[in-house]
């Protein structure tokens, strides 16, 4: 059986029949078919005949094991159940994506007659990448790697940075390689080199690449030394294998961009906070891709994406989006007017500058709980004087606050607390996790 | 404004798509008539190949060849997709292959085709002939030979109804399981799609450990044998039968 017609209907391996509806797409490994199972749509993914060059067994066992294991985070589209093996050829099922996702390959790419797509806030890209990177942390935290991150495996819906995880049939266990080495822009430098297969250590310069490109689209290894008149493998070898070096490297001028092809680069480069940035230097610095150095891990992005969410707020003066990147003054970002910030809270691992609009998450108190969503209080003017602020609790529990003498209030579900300097308060059940102003 | 809404696209690296294609006297008729016809349904297929492709950006040229040659596409240079308009071929004269190796050889340069900021990928290059070459081929190919861009290029030939010359076929691609055979008109349509979709998704695809040390020749021939596998899958693949299913008759 090759590939399905309207109508086919495909034997799944515990029971019941997929009818074929309609088809979605075809790319290099296989086709992507709607269809309909037990009463529900589902999109089933076919394999093109002989695409596992003898390892069909090891891959459907491990589509098997996938699927019983479960999702590392709701984000993952991930198989649900295997079809039967027909002549040779199998494939899997999972749930329908959803309208309003598109595929990371439109944020970069646009021509005349197709709008690239754009996100809509830099909050829904702080989230889009939040997501990201949590769900990554989760996949290898259940022992698995990716080993073939690239812009065709994301959706992500651009007005709330919600994603979604497609192509998920090639993540395996550690140790386990099912002979897939990833796309050449996305490998790791000792993939590329062929020193090792693909691991939990080369998924994290694969994140970093996505990353860096949801902020600045470029790619960040590609500058005027790895853009050869003609890019062959040989040269491919060098510029993303043996020899990398980061457009932007502070140490390392050799490959800087392309004069012309660098707008993105210059609009976006000079306006994110440089805890951000700094990261990125780090993440493609020469040892840490070459592997001198430990690569940044989820942790630590997720520590810095953090830190921006809270520092998205809108302009008092533009009403645009802008960062508050510190306590004191702040340019906007859009239309360069001075804001200036008089406080901030200091938890145990991170200092958040408080402006109208900044939200504090569970994450700043408490990271170790794991929680990416909870958001615990959002800073607000007062009505009658904007010119102070307040910290209104979002959470459930009753915060408490305590004074600079010693005396200590509650403060209710809902309730506002003045932004005044060392006021401690505790908006979790550990007293730990205080935030003190100052 | 907005900074979001100033975002442009990422630089992609050019990928000019070459199709020689010949329209002797011999390719009147259906053949020629197919060619025109796969074409012109191939752009827009090309097209959504291309929207979903960040790594290269395809351009497209085409010379078309007979007693001498001229391109079919702007003589200026390889044209984007959105900016094709087929107009159809017509057949007629002989088959001056040579010539037209000549011509592709000059434009396979940084001076004239292949100049981009962005840099580029060696070219892929789609030989369409149904007969042996009339004039002196060999110091065409010779001559193209030498030329970094044609070594470095993906090069697939398709043998029209059997009627090419397989052996001058074989030399311009320089591996003999490069050249697909279209022995009806029905496939050289299938072919001209699916050889023309496999090539330009050629640099896009996630790699597998045997993919990174091969030979332009060696890519071209894989992908020709991806197209066989999809024209067969297309039509129905006959069932076959290793000798353990037939048993023990004697
Ligand atoms: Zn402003």
């Amino acid at each position: 059986m090759g590939s399905l017609k309207v109508g086919d209907t495909v034997k799944m391996k515990y029971g019941g029949e997929a009818k074929v509806l309609a088809e979605f797409g075809s790319g290099g490994q296989g086709t992507v078919y709607k269809v309909s199972y037990n009463g529900k749509e589902y999109a089933l993914k076919w394999y093109h005949k002989d695409v596992f060059k003898g390892k069909e067994k090891e891959f459907y066992q491990n589509l098997e094991n996938n699927i019983q294991k479960g999702a590392p985070t709701k984000d993952f589209l991930w198989p649900l159940g295997v079809t039967e093996v027909h002549a040779g050829v199998f494939g899997y099922i999972m749930d329908v994506r959803p309208a309003g996702y598109y595929e990371l390959t439109e944020f970069f790419v646009g021509s005349k007659k197709q709008k690239q797509v754009r996100f809509k806030s830099f909050n829904a890209i702080a989230d889009a990448a939040i997501n990201i990177i949590q769900a990554f942390r989760e996949l290898h935290n259940s022992g698995y790697s990716y080993q073939d991150i690239n812009n065709g495996n994301f959706f992500i819906n651009p007005e709330n940075g919600k994603v979604l995880i497609c192509d998920n049939d090639n993540v395996s266990p550690f140790g386990v390689n099912l002979g897939i080495l990833g796309k050449q822009r996305y490998m790791a430098p000792e993939v590329v080199t062929g020193k090792n297969d693909p691991d939990k250590q080369s998924d994290r310069f694969s994140l970093a690449v996505i990353l860096f490109r949801l902020l600045f689209i470029n790619h960040p290894l590609e500058g005027k030394r790895s853009t050869p008149p003609c890019m062959t493998k040989e040269l491919e070898r060098r510029y993303y294998g043996e020899e990398p070096v980061f457009v932007l490297d502070p140490s390392d001028d050799r490959n800087r961009p392309v004069p012309g092809t660098d707008k993105n680069l210059k609009t976006f480069w000079p306006v994110y906070p440089q805890y951000i940035k700094d990261l990125f230097i780090r993440a493609f610095s020469s040892d840490v891709m070459l592997k001198k150095a430990p690569r940044v891990i989820e942790k630590e992005w997720l520590d810095v994406f953090f830190r921006f969410k809270a520092s998205i707020v809108k302009c008092p003066h533009c009403k645009q989006e802008t960062f508050i990147a510190q306590q004191g003054d702040n340019t906007c970002i859009e239309c360069k007017k001075k804001i200036t910030v008089p406080n901030a809270i200091q938890f145990s691992t991170v200092t958040v500058p408080l402006y109208p609009g900044t939200k504090l998450m569970m994450w700043h108190a408490d990271s170790s709980q794991n929680d990416v969503e909870t958001k615990l209080g959002e800073i607000v003017a007062n009505p009658s004087n904007p010119n102070v602020f307040g910290i209104k609790n979002l959470s459930t529990l009753s915060w408490k606050v305590n004074l600079p003498d010693g005396s200590q209030k509650p403060l209710a579900p809902g309730a506002v607390v003045p932004v005044k300097k060392d006021f401690t308060i505790e908006c979790t059940t550990n007293p730990k996790d205080a935030g003190k102003i100052i | 404004m907005s900074l979001l809404e100033e975002i442009t696209p990422s630089p992609r690296k050019v990928m000019t798509l070459f199709y020689l294609v010949d329209t002797s006297g011999s390719m009147g008729g259906s053949r020629i008539g197919t060619v025109n016809a796969a074409m012109e349904e191939c752009i827009p297929l090309l097209k959504e190949v291309a929207a979903a492709n960040d790594d290269a950006e395809i351009k497209v040229a085409i010379l078309q060849f007979s007693s001498g040659c001229s391109w079919v596409t702007p003589a200026s240079g390889p044209v984007g997709l959105d900016d094709i308009i087929w107009n159809d071929l017509q057949a007629g004269g002989m088959t001056e292959f040579g010539g037209a190796l000549l011509e592709l050889d000059k434009k396979l340069s940084r001076n004239e085709y292949l100049n981009s900021q962005t840099g580029a990928y060696a070219p892929v290059i789609l030989l369409l002939s149904d007969g042996g070459p009339t004039d002196n081929w060999e110091v065409g190919l010779n001559k193209i030979k030498e030329n970094n861009w044609f070594k470095h290029a993906i090069k697939i030939a398709i043998d029209i109804e059997s009627g090419s010359d397989r052996s001058v076929l074989a030399q311009f691609t320089g591996n003999p399981e490069a050249i697909l055979d279209a022995k009806d008109t029905a496939t050289l349509k299938k072919m001209i799609h699916k050889v023309s979709v496999r090539a330009s998704e050629f640099q896009s695809h996630s790699k597998a450990s045997s993919d990174t040390v091969t030979s332009p020749d060696q890519d071209s021939a894989d992908i020709v044998s991806a197209v066989v596998k999809d024209v067969d899958e297309d039509n129905g693949a006959p069932v076959s039968a290793d000798d353990n299913d037939w048993g023990n008759w004697d």
